[in-house]
C-alpha cells in the first residue's frame, strides 16, 4: 500500500524567481546557504584573529578544511592550549558523518568523472547535502550547475572568514538585521521541503530529541552524528514494519 | 596556543575532513546499493536537518532550553508555515530574518 503523502521531486534549481532577475539558477539556489554561512564564517574570522591565528592559516582553514563546526571547535581547543593531535582527532570524529552523507548522495553522481567527484566532495557540506537532497527524483545531478552551486557557497564561506578577520576590531552586531537567524531559517526551509511523509516527521522529531539529549548530557559533539545513525534506523524499521503489516 | 605550527594543524584537519567527504563518492555509486541500504539512507536528510534545527532553536548558551531563545523559537512559527506552504528555501529564510528582527524590537 502506498502512503497518501508522497515526496515529490523538487530541485533547488527549480526555485521560482522573478522574471526580471537574470542571475544564474545556481546562484539563486546558493543564496539562502550563503546568507547563513557569511555570518558564521564572519564569527569564525573574528575569533581566529582574537586568538592570534595568522591570516593565511585562517583563510587556509576556510578554504581547505571548510567545516563550520570543526573550525569553531579548533579555535576553542587552540584557545584552551590543546595539542594538535587532539584538535585533528576531534575534527575527524566530528566529520565522520560526511561518510554517511557521501554514501547517501554517491549514486546521484553517476556518470561524473573522478575529478568532478573529487571537486564535489571537497565542497560538500551538511547544508549543500540537505539542499541537493531536496531533489528526490533519483536522476544524476547536472555536473556544472551542481559544482557551480557548491563553489558559490564555498566562496561565501571564504568571503565571510576574510571579512570577519579583517574587521574583527570593529564592533558590528549581526543581530540587528536578524542575520544570526539565517542558518535557522535555512534549516526550516529545508525541513519544509524534506519532511513530507508521516515517517519522515517521526524520524525528524526522534532525531531532534537525540541531538538535544546529547547536548543535555554534555555530549554535544556527538549529537548530529548519533541522530544521523539512530534516526534512519528508526525510519527503516517503521517502513519495513508497515510494509510487512500491509502484506500480511 | 600550542607549539605546533598553525599550518600543520590546518593541513591535518584538511586531511581528516576531506577523506570522509571524497572517499564514498569515488568508491560507491558505480552500482546501486541494496534496497534496504537505500531505504535507510533515504531518511538521512530529514534526520540531519531536524537534528541541526533542534540544536539551533533549543540550545541557548550551551544548555538545552525549550523556551530560552524566545525570538528564535517564535520566529520559527511563521518561517515553518511559509516553508511548508511555499516550499521555497529563500522565502523561508527571509521570513525568518524579518520575524526575528521584528520580535527583537517587540520583546
Amino acid at each position: 500500500m502506498r502512503r497518501v503523502m508522497k515526496a515529490s521531486p523538487q530541485s533547488i534549481f527549480a526555485l521560482r524567481r522573478p522574471a526580471f532577475i537574470k542571475v544564474p539558477r545556481y546562484l539563486v539556489a546558493a543564496l539562502p546557504i550563503c546568507l547563513a554561512y557569511i555570518p558564521i564564517a564572519f564569527a569564525f574570522g573574528v575569533s581566529a584573529r582574537n586568538l592570534g591565528l595568522p591570516f593565511a592559516a585562517t583563510a587556509a582553514m576556510s578554504l581547505f578544511v571548510y567545516a563550520g563546526a570543526s573550525q569553531m571547535i579548533a579555535i576553542a581547543l587552540l584557545a584552551a592550549g590543546q595539542p594538535a593531535s587532539v584538535i585533528i582527532l576531534t575534527t575527524f570524529l566530528v566529520n565522520l558523518r560526511m561518510l554517511l552523507l557521501g554514501t547517501a548522495i554517491a549514486e546521484r553522481l553517476h556518470g561524473w568523472t573522478c575529478l568532478q567527484k573529487v571537486l564535489f566532495g571537497l565542497q560538500h557540506t551538511d547544508e549543500t547535502f540537505a539542499a541537493l537532497s531536496a531533489d528526490t527524483s533519483k536522476t544524476p545531478f547536472a555536473v556544472h550547475r551542481t559544482l557551480n552551486f557548491q563553489t558559490a557557497v564555498h566562496v561565501s564561506w571564504l568571503f565571510g572568514t576574510i571579512v570577519g578577520y579583517q574587521m574583527s576590531g570593529m564592533v558590528l552586531d549581526v543581530k540587528v538585521l536578524g542575520l544570526d537567524y539565517a542558518l535557522c531559517g535555512m534549516l526550516i526551509g529545508l525541513a519544509g521541503l524534506m519532511v513530507r511523509t508521516r515517517w519522515q516527521l517521526v524520524v525528524g522529531l526522534f532525531s531532534a530529541s537525540i541531538a538535544l539529549i546529547a547536548v543535555a548530557t554534555g555530549q554535544a559533539t556527538w549529537g548530529v552524528l548519533a541522530a544521523a545513525i539512530c534516526g534512519p534506523t528508526l525510519g527503516y524499521w517503521l517502513e519495513r514494519a508497515c510494509q510487512e503489516r500491509a502484506l500480511s | 596556543m600550542s607549539g605546533t605550527s598553525p599550518f600543520v594543524i590546518v593541513a591535518g584537519m584538511a586531511l581528516v575532513t576531506q577523506i570522509p567527504r571524497v572517499l564514498p563518492l569515488l568508491v560507491l555509486g558505480k552500482k546501486p546499493l541494496p534496497h534496504g541500504v537505500r531505504l535507510w539512507l533515504s531518511y538521512v536528510p530529514a534526520s540531519i536537518i531536524c537534528a541541526m534545527l533542534a540544536t539551533e532553536l533549543f540550545v541557548y548558551k550551551g544548555q538545552v532550553s525549550l523556551f530560552g531563545n524566545k525570538a528564535f523559537i517564535l520566529a520559527a512559527i511563521p518561517a515553518l508555515f511559509i516553508a511548508v506552504t511555499a516550499r521555497n528555501i529563500l522565502v523561508s529564510v527571509l521570513t525568518g530574518l524579518v520575524s526575528v528582527a521584528l520580535l527583537r524590537l517587540m520583546l
